[in-house]
Parts: structure tokens; C-alpha cells; sequence
């Protein structure tokens, strides 16, 4: 066998000894610090994009929340907007109403009064009337030639009589 | 057939070399060495001449390995084993990509000689030994003490703990040889029956191209298994339990 040749053992260790120490430096100064500078300029990149994603996340948040303050604010206004706005109306609406109902309820004294007094003026009217006709007809019927107050009285009595028996 | 199915562990000098009256012929074995250097040199580098944040294939290639080494190394030896990335790592690479080149026909493999392996696993074991002892001093001995066993069992379990401890460089380097050497042997011989047996050689020829594909996974499960074990025994050192 081959391997257990002692004369063939120092060469073997020799060159293993160059050859492994010679691959251990270019990989350690020159090989594996290449691969792990740009892994880490890698991952930096990474790490920095996740950054500038996660702050533009945030801007994209507060933008966000601003917006929906403004829309909740805007929303307020026009709320409060309406509501002042109906109960100028409903003021107002409730002020004519009021004026309106004033007026009528004024016309409609007025009227009552005017009513009133064309039924005294047709009262007296209507006395007169039938104490003329009264006085006429005691002077066809009876030939009595009676003065206006007596007709007058008569005539009063009468109606005063019809009023109350009503 | 003229060469036996040992013939291809050969040792032979290309150029005679003598320091101090000492052999150190540049060997057909140190020309793999300086071919293995060569090549993950230009694995590790030419790939990486272009580093891009979005990696090209080789660029995946490799730091697909370094990811693997490093994943290794914190998966076994934790957080402190990551002072060790380089040297880990070299062993690993050395070790794939001498079993690697071994497969190619008429390449010499590195690993399939006891002395490479032996080397290699009494650096590691040299070299954690004296971490633990950096680090720990005295306390390190610990190890050899499991903690919630009675006094009277310590007298028989401290001697296997030692004994376990002292040979993980031959358990590790005899794994890694016995294994490469058993498949090429084993490619070897059935590669001779091929011409032997004539027109029925085609069979030894399927099931050489089968234990072709098997001696790709054990060259890459030896490599795996030889740098977890450093791992492990690395962590042994870090963290005394």
C-alpha cells in the first residue's frame, strides 16, 4: 500500500503545509472578505430600503390621518352649517307665520266689529221700519193719530218681548 | 492488467527537491495540492471580479458556499465559532475540492493518503485543543468530566472521555482516507473487469458509472462531514458544557 511508505510522508506534509497555508491567506485577505463586503453592502442596501419604505409607510400614514381629520373637520362645519342655517329658517319661517296669524286675527276683529255694527245699524233700522209701519197701520185700522215716542215705547216692548221670549 | 488497483496512490516524484538533506520532491500528489490552490483561487476570485448586489450565476456559486460554511460554522460552534470562518472554511474547500479532483480519470487524490488526512485533522485537533485551553485554562479539563454522574462512575468514564478525545484525529482522518481510498480502489478494479470480460464488460461499465455518481455524494459527504466535525470539536472548546 502506497499511503504507508514513510519516505513518501515529508513531501506530502511539505507541500500540504505550502499549499494549505498558501489557500488559507488568499482566502482569508483577499477572497472571503470580497464576498462578505458586498453580502453586507447587500444586506446595508436592504436595510436601508426597508427604512425609506417603512418612513414613506409612515409619511403615506399621516398623510392619510390628515386627510381623514380635514374630512371629519369639513364634515363638522357642514353639519353645523346645516343646522344653523334650519333654524334661521325655521325662525324666520315661524316669525311671518306669526305676523301672518297677527294680521288675520286683526282682520278678522275688524271684520266682527264692522259686522257688529251694520247688525245695530239694522236693529235700529228695523225699529224704525216697524214703528213707522206700527203708527200706520193704528191710523188705517183705528184712526188713531198716535205720537212717535208712544209708537216708539210700544214698538221697543215688543221687540224687547221677541228677544227675550227667544 | 499491469497496474494494480493501487498503483493509482503512487507517490511519484516530478521534481527531486532536498532541504537539509530532507526529501521534499515536488510530487505528483503536490501537483494536485497547487492544483486544488490554483483552482478555488480563480473559483473564489474571478467569479467575485465583478461583485454585483444582484449576484450572476458563479457570484451565487460562490457565495452559496460561503453562506453553507457560515451556516455550518453558527449552526454547530454558535456565534464566537465565527472568528474561525476562514480557516473552516479552507479546510472545507481543500478537502472537496481534493476528493473532487480525484474523480476525474487519471487525477491523483489528495485525501486518499492517510498522512494528508492525519495532518490535517491533528491541526484541527492541535488547534482546538489549544483554543480550549486559551480560553478556559485549567477548566478546560471539564471536558473530560461529565457534570451529574456520581464520583465512583468518574473513575471509569474519565479515562473514556480522554481516551474518545484522543482519538477523534485518527477517527476523523482514517474516515476521510478509508473512504476515498475504498471507492477508488473499488472504481479501479471493476474498471479492469471491463476489458477483461470482453463483450460482457458492459455491466462492470454500468456499474461503474452508478459508483461514479455514489463516489460524487461521498466525496461531498466526506468533505461536509471531515468540516462539521471540526465544527463540533471547535464548539467543544468554545463552550465547555
Amino acid at each position: 500500500m502506497p499511503q504507508l511508505n514513510p519516505d513518501s510522508f515529508l513531501p506530502q506534509l511539505f507541500w500540504l503545509a505550502i499549499t494549505f497555508v498558501t489557500l488559507y491567506f488568499v482566502m482569508a485577505r483577499i477572497s472571503l472578505p470580497r464576498v462578505s463586503r458586498i453580502r453586507e453592502q447587500r444586506a446595508n442596501r436592504i436595510r436601508g430600503d426597508l427604512d425609506e419604505a417603512g418612513a414613506m409607510k409612515a409619511q403615506a400614514d399621516s398623510a392619510r390621518a390628515a386627510y381623514e381629520a380635514a374630512l371629519a373637520e369639513a364634515k363638522a362645519k357642514a353639519q353645523a352649517l346645516g343646522l344653523t342655517t334650519r333654524e334661521a329658517i325655521k325662525a324666520d319661517a315661524e316669525a311671518r307665520r306669526k305676523a301672518v296669524n297677527d294680521k288675520i286675527a286683526a282682520d278678522a276683529e275688524r271684520a266682527t266689529a264692522a259686522i257688529e255694527a251694520a247688525k245695530q245699524q239694522a236693529l235700529a233700522e228695523v225699529r224704525d221700519i216697524a214703528a213707522d209701519a206700527a203708527r200706520d197701520i193704528v191710523a188705517k185700522v183705528a184712526g188713531l193719530k198716535l205720537d212717535e215716542a208712544t209708537v216708539r215705547a210700544a214698538v221697543d216692548a215688543e221687540l224687547k218681548q221677541l228677544a227675550g221670549g227667544k | 492488467m499491469a497496474h494494480s488497483p493501487l498503483a493509482q496512490f503512487e507517490i511519484k516524484p516530478l521534481v527531486p527537491m532536498e532541504i537539509a538533506g530532507h526529501d521534499v520532491s515536488f510530487t505528483n500528489s503536490s501537483l494536485f495540492m497547487v492544483a486544488i490552490v490554483v483552482l478555488l483561487t480563480l473559483f473564489m476570485n474571478v467569479g467575485m471580479r465583478r461583485a454585483a448586489l444582484v449576484p450572476g450565476r458563479w457570484q451565487s456559486m460562490i457565495e452559496m458556499l460561503y453562506e453553507f460554511v457560515a451556516d455550518m460554522i453558527t449552526g454547530t460552534a454558535g456565534h464566537e465559532g465565527r472568528k474561525y470562518f476562514p480557516f473552516i472554511f479552507t479546510l472545507f474547500t481543500f478537502v472537496l475540492c481534493a476528493n473532487l479532483l480525484g474523480l476525474v480519470p487519471y487525477a491523483f487524490t489528495v485525501t486518499s493518503h492517510i498522512i494528508v488526512t492525519f495532518a490535517l485533522a491533528a491541526t484541527v485537533f492541535l488547534g482546538v485543543t489549544a483554543i480550549g485551553f486559551i480560553k478556559h485554562g485549567a477548566h478546560f479539563l471539564k471536558l473530560f468530566v461529565p457534570s451529574g454522574v456520581p464520583p465512583v462512575m468518574l473513575l471509569i468514564l474519565v479515562p473514556i472521555e480522554v481516551i474518545s478525545y484522543l482519538t477523534r484525529p485518527v477517527s476523523l482522518s482514517v474516515r476521510l482516507f478509508a473512504n476515498m481510498m475504498a471507492g477508488h480502489t473499488m472504481l479501479k478494479v471493476f474498471a479492469g473487469f471491463v476489458v477483461a470480460l470482453g463483450a460482457f464488460g458492459v455491466l462492470p461499465l454500468l456499474f461503474v458509472i452508478a459508483f461514479t455518481g455514489l463516489e460524487l455524494l461521498v466525496a461531498l459527504l466526506q468533505a461536509y462531514v471531515f468540516a462539521v466535525l471540526s465544527c463540533i470539536y471547535l464548539n467543544d472548546a468554545l463552550h465547555l458544557h
